[in-house]
């Protein structure tokens, strides 16, 4: 009976690691460290997006995009339109958990901005835009300004956000 | 002013010109041989492969033997609608200031509508917080059809000549309005058409022409489809360009600038002028870059600086 408890705590703990595992799946759970930030842009854009085709977006201009400071971000990939929508996504690895209040409120920022530009002349994005999806998980944020945001939010649930 | 090109292979009439103050400018076509029943004082003519269409100008930047590298653009700023955005976007260029802004129009220089760091500014106030050797201008998709065409011309030049006051020092290149895929134009855009494209493109010209610091980048040679649309293709939208497309203008930009050696020779014939909005040279046209150009010695003339940037490293692009 001993042997039998011992077996099964083995299998228990290992059934467990499996389960972590398959939670990390997208490199990352709720709460955890780590998320493979170019898997979840790569399949952020090729699942959420239907109207427009997305570009990687230079990292060297981010910054000028979005103005983060020095530091503050170490590490990012980012999928951006031609210009004929309002999609985009970007997936970032803050300097630390603190920190991502502060790339949230830059997200937020630049989603108001597109909002009031795209108002004026394309409105059916500026709707778009009021649905972005800006979350933080751990050291990492991400925003989303997508055609499927149920398909986003099950991604991003996978990744851990 | 230009002249027409030895070499044009077939041409037909452009559409309705008849601008007041305006050169007609006739255009050649790569895919239909008719008369050409145009005048010329500026011509546009199909380039060697065909596909195109080049500018017999010497206000329209050449083609260099050999291409830069983004480091050039390390001190140039791009200001633009969303065409320019998308190019910033999608191109791969890595270097660079931008003042865009989706729906950018010729008009709005001088609103707060750039967003920064700091806030929103002006593109005025944009050009006004650090030195820049090189601007680049898409401008025009956003205002045709908006004007009495009239009044466009004179709008542009006050905006490219404040563009001088604040950056006496500065190259402007500005760029030709794309084509448009017509078929793709959504329904109350109609005006995105490209005869428009073709009259608004004269007008920026005839600027380029007039005013000895700015210079035609004519990014129609690569665009046009050689019967004055978009290529095929080349835009989902029919308006803003795909990334590849994005990828050649960037191509383009490396490959046709004004030297430094040409720049320096026309700034030196003007005086070096880095006056105020009020006293360029316009009409005094000294154009570099071409074996057409013209150096006036006798535009130059120079006045005390007034309202140059400061030479602050002021992080100021939009989104």
């Amino acid at each position: 009976m001993k042997r039998f408890r011992k077996i099964a705590a083995v299998m228990l703990a290992a059934v467990c690691a499996a389960l972590l595992l398959t939670a990390c799946g997208g490199g990352g759970s709720k709460g955890t460290s780590s998320v493979d930030v170019s898997a979840l842009a790569d399949e952020l854009n090729k699942d959420t997006v239907k109207n427009d085709t997305l570009t990687e977006t230079s990292s060297d201009m981010l910054s000028s995009i979005y103005f983060f400071k020095d530091g503050q971000v170490t590490e990012s990939k980012a999928y951006m339109s031609s210009g004929s929508t309002a999609d985009e996504i970007c997936v970032v690895k803050c300097r630390d958990d603190a920190t991502t209040e502060d790339v949230e409120k830059l997200f937020q920022s630049r989603v108001q901005k597109q909002s009031d530009l795209y108002a004026t002349y394309k409105a059916e994005e500026s709707d778009k835009l009021k649905k972005a999806i800006i979350k933080s998980t751990g050291s990492y944020t991400v925003l989303v300004v997508c055609d499927d945001y149920d398909k986003a939010n099950e991604i991003l649930s996978k990744y851990g956000f | 002013m230009s002249t027409p090109s030895a070499g044009a292979t077939s041409s037909s009439s452009n559409p309705d010109q008849g601008l007041a103050g305006l050169a007609t400018v006739s255009v050649s076509d790569a895919t239909t041989a008719q008369d050409d029943t145009a005048s010329t004082d500026s011509t546009q003519q199909t380039n060697a492969s065909g596909s195109g269409e080049t500018i017999d100008s010497a206000a329209v930047v050449p083609a260099q033997s050999d291409s830069v590298d983004d480091s050039y653009f390390s001190d140039a700023v791009f200001i633009g609608d969303s065409r320019m955005e998308g190019f910033r976007n999608a191109s791969g260029i890595t270097q660079g200031t931008f003042l865009t802004g989706v729906g950018l129009s010729i008009n709005d220089m001088d609103k707060q509508i750039i967003s920064t760091a700091d806030g929103n500014i002006s593109v005025y106030q944009g050009l006004s917080g650090r030195k820049y050797k090189r601007i680049y201008l898409m401008l025009g998709t956003n205002d045709l059809g908006f004007y009495p065409w009239n009044q466009f011309q004179p709008t542009f030049e006050k905006a490219i000549r404040q563009f001088h006051a604040l950056q006496p020092d500065a190259i402007i290149y500005i760029c030709s309005v794309i084509y448009v895929e017509e078929s793709k134009i959504a329904k109350g855009f109609e005006y995105d058409n490209n005869q428009n494209v073709q009259t608004i493109n004269q007008y920026i010209l005839s600027t380029c022409e007039d005013l000895w610091y700015s210079y035609y980048l004519n990014l129609n040679e690569i665009f046009s489809d050689g019967n004055h649309e978009l290529i095929s293709g080349a835009s989902a939208d029919g308006i803003h360009l795909e990334p590849e497309y994005c990828a050649q203008m960037l191509t383009y930009l490396k490959s046709h600038y004004i030297s430094d050696s040409d720049w320096s020779q026309v700034f030196a014939a003007n005086g070096g002028d880095s006056s105020a909005s009020g006293s360029e040279t316009e009409g005094a046209t000294a154009q570099a870059g071409s074996s057409t150009s013209q150096i006036d010695e006798s535009a130059a003339q120079s006045d005390a600086a007034a309202s140059s940037g400061s030479d602050g490293d002021e992080d100021v692009s939009a989104g």
